[in-house]
């Protein structure tokens, strides 16, 4: 985990110095006070500031706190997966039938429910939000090629 | 004095009409029905049902959309605490505790605190709309972009009471969340800032969206990671633990006070917004307490408290958008224009012109509020009851209410996209033990705290002293320095006593 926390903060660092350059492509002042790149300039030098006292503290510590996180497992990197999935399906399928394919698809493939009862909960959590939201608070959903 | 009695008596005259004790029934019952939606925010909510009131009368239709405003500030602290899903920026210091509470099996506990928090804020502070009002606001309009500036840089300071075990990460976290808040068109250059080109990018990042993919997908991934999909909570067992002890009651009795307090007078600043004044609620409160250490651990005055905040807020935003015509936060926003939609002109005269509508919707706001606290303690078990669901079942349709809350906002497929890579964010922060809150905090007040800045800037002529000459704003500023410096002082002074 040392290692982890040392590698985000050298990111932040990163990120930081990156969005310095950046912000001084954007004028720090304009005619009439402050300038667009005057307020992302000094976030992104206190990005870098903090970013590399983190990072100090982290090569300085003997040992870090135990955080009593377990290493990143197979079901959130399928978890994970599927939802970057989702996103498209929802732009092509529709958000209903992508929602009940994906509740489907945690239910059986990752939670090893039983097929009709992954195929009964992903039934009716889509029939629930269609009234709900589509029918009932008229939100507007993805449709999808279908127009549903 | 007996004048301001007599108007809030004939208030109550109207307000008890039955059509408008139906209707304000209607708007609060709505209106906890929206605020429990993860994602659906007050302000959504009083826009998406404005449509509604267009056949009403005036009086009738403000009633009713100031009981889907403050109604949606009792259901939005229920997500918080439930699945950890703050609908709004106000609710993101109840998630703090409120959602700690929820694992250690005392989400009826917390649910109740709440609704008993809101209903006394929320009456005491429509006490201080009547009683204070006139003379708060004038206060009010004494301050400028410098104060504004120094009260949102308090606000942000109020993270290092936040922090957790690194302060240096919350204040990391903070500035990430103020970067966040840059991107888009700036409103004072009309120029694009880090949108390279994505049309998408133009409007900025939503806080709803960040927020939800911080906390809502990346708990949920956490609690996937942690193998708790067969019970990530303790569903409480016996009837008596689906609401708060008196020992809560006991624990929680200056919270309820400070948090009113707070919430009215932060309330009455236009733009100043609840997410304010319920995270500088929470900082009071872990200062207040004998029990710091519990704070973030599930600590009830940690939810008694923002939760009081943020709805003596609503009056307080009531001040100035009844008295001066300026609303105070989004919610009111709309309220200020179905006025105007019903014809009513606000602002000074609003008292003069339109006392029937002035003091009936503020009578009726007390009796929202009854109506609330009746409505809301019943339905404890059924929310508590909610987590007896095994989380398997319920973290896809967690994930299904973050979609439809996100994209409801502007329709935006790339929004869905920032939702994924905000929850992967979230997830891989928390396990390193960085502070969430922070982040969405920052980028709530990133534009307020920019424009306020450079307002000021260009009040002084670019003099930086504007921020220690005015007596307003060098005491926030005191404050915050203070916040910030307090914690390392006594860190040495202790490190040197051990």
């Amino acid at each position: 985990m040392k290692l982890a926390d040392s590698l985000v903060a050298a990111l932040f660092t990163l990120l930081g110095v990156y969005v310095l350059f950046e912000a001084r492509r954007l004028d720090a002042a304009a005619g009439y006070g402050l300038g667009a790149g005057f307020f992302p300039f000094w976030l992104a030098a206190a990005i870098v500031l903090l970013g590399a006292v983190v990072l100090c503290q982290n090569l300085t510590k003997q040992k870090l706190p135990a955080s009593g996180a377990e290493p990143v497992g197979k079901r959130q990197g399928w978890v994970i997966a599927a939802l970057v999935a989702f996103v498209p399906a929802a732009a092509v399928a529709g958000f209903i039938v992508s929602f009940m394919l994906l509740v489907a698809f945690l239910l059986f493939c990752i939670e090893r429910e039983a097929w009709w009862r992954a195929l009964t909960v992903a039934g009716g959590a889509g029939i629930g939000f269609y009234l709900l939201f589509v029918r009932f608070l008229e939100v507007d959903l993805p449709k999808g090629v279908w127009n549903f | 004095m007996l004048d301001v009695l007599a108007s809030l008596w004939s208030g109550f005259g109207v307000a008890l009409l039955p059509q408008n004790l139906l209707f304000c029934l209607i708007g609060v019952t709505v209106g906890t029905i929206v605020g429990i939606l993860p994602g659906i925010g007050t302000t959504a909510a009083v826009a998406i049902l404005l449509p509604l009131t267009f056949k009403l009368n005036a009086t009738t239709a403000m009633i009713m959309l100031a009981g889907i405003y403050y109604g949606t500030k009792y259901g939005g602290s229920t997500t918080s605490i439930l699945v950890n899903t703050p609908g709004e920026s106000s609710s993101v210091a109840t998630c703090l505790d409120g959602y700690q509470m929820a694992l250690q099996g005392r989400a009826g506990a917390a649910l109740g605190i709440s609704a008993i928090a809101s209903f006394i804020a929320g009456t005491l502070g429509l006490v201080g709309l009547v009683l204070l009002g006139p003379g708060l606001t004038r206060v009010a309009l004494s301050f400028g972009p410098a104060e504004y500036f120094a009260l949102m840089i308090m606000g942000l300071a109020t993270v290092a009471f936040l922090a957790g075990e690194s302060m240096t990460k919350a204040l990391l976290m903070t500035a990430f969340g103020l970067l966040l808040s840059t991107v888009g068109f700036d409103i004072f250059t009309g120029k694009l800032r880090f949108t390279y080109g994505n049309s998408e990018l133009m409007d900025g990042i939503s806080f709803v969206t960040a927020a939800t993919g911080l906390f809502a997908v990346g708990e949920v991934l956490s609690n996937i990671g942690q193998d708790r999909t067969q019970n990530a909570f303790s569903a409480p067992s016996r009837l008596r633990d689906l609401f708060p002890s008196w020992q809560d009651l006991r624990d929680c009795k200056g919270a309820f006070v400070r948090g009113t307090v707070v919430g009215f007078l932060i309330g009455i600043l236009p733009g100043a917004g609840s997410s304010v004044s319920s995270f500088i609620s929470y900082a009071l409160e872990k200062r207040f307490s004998r029990h710091p250490e519990k704070f973030g651990r599930g600590a009830i005055e940690g939810v008694a408290g923002p939760e009081g905040a943020n709805n003596a807020d609503t009056a307080g935003a009531m001040v100035p958008m009844l008295s001066l015509g300026l609303p105070g936060s989004g919610g009111t926003a709309i309220l200020l224009g179905a006025l105007i939609l019903y014809g009513v002109k606000p602002g000074p005269m609003l008292f003069q012109e339109h006392p029937d509508l002035v003091w009936g919707l503020i009578a009726s706001m007390y009796v929202g509020n009854v109506m609330l606290l009746v409505l809301n303690l019943p339905l404890v078990p059924l929310f508590a009851s909610l987590l007896r669901v095994p989380y398997k079942i319920l973290y896809p349709l967690i994930i299904g209410f973050c979609v439809v809350g996100v994209y409801s906002i502007r329709q935006s497929q790339f929004d869905l996209w920032l939702l994924v890579a905000f929850g992967v964010l979230g997830f891989g922060l928390r396990r390193l033990d960085y502070p969430l809150a922070p982040v969405v905090l920052g980028l709530v007040l990133g534009p307020l705290i920019e424009r306020a800045l450079r307002q000021a800037m260009v009040l002084s002529n670019g003099d930086w002293r504007i921020f220690v000459t005015r007596p307003i704003a060098a005491s926030l500023m005191l404050v915050t320095l203070t916040l910030l410096v307090a914690p390392f002082l006594f860190r040495g002074r202790r490190a040197a006593a051990a």
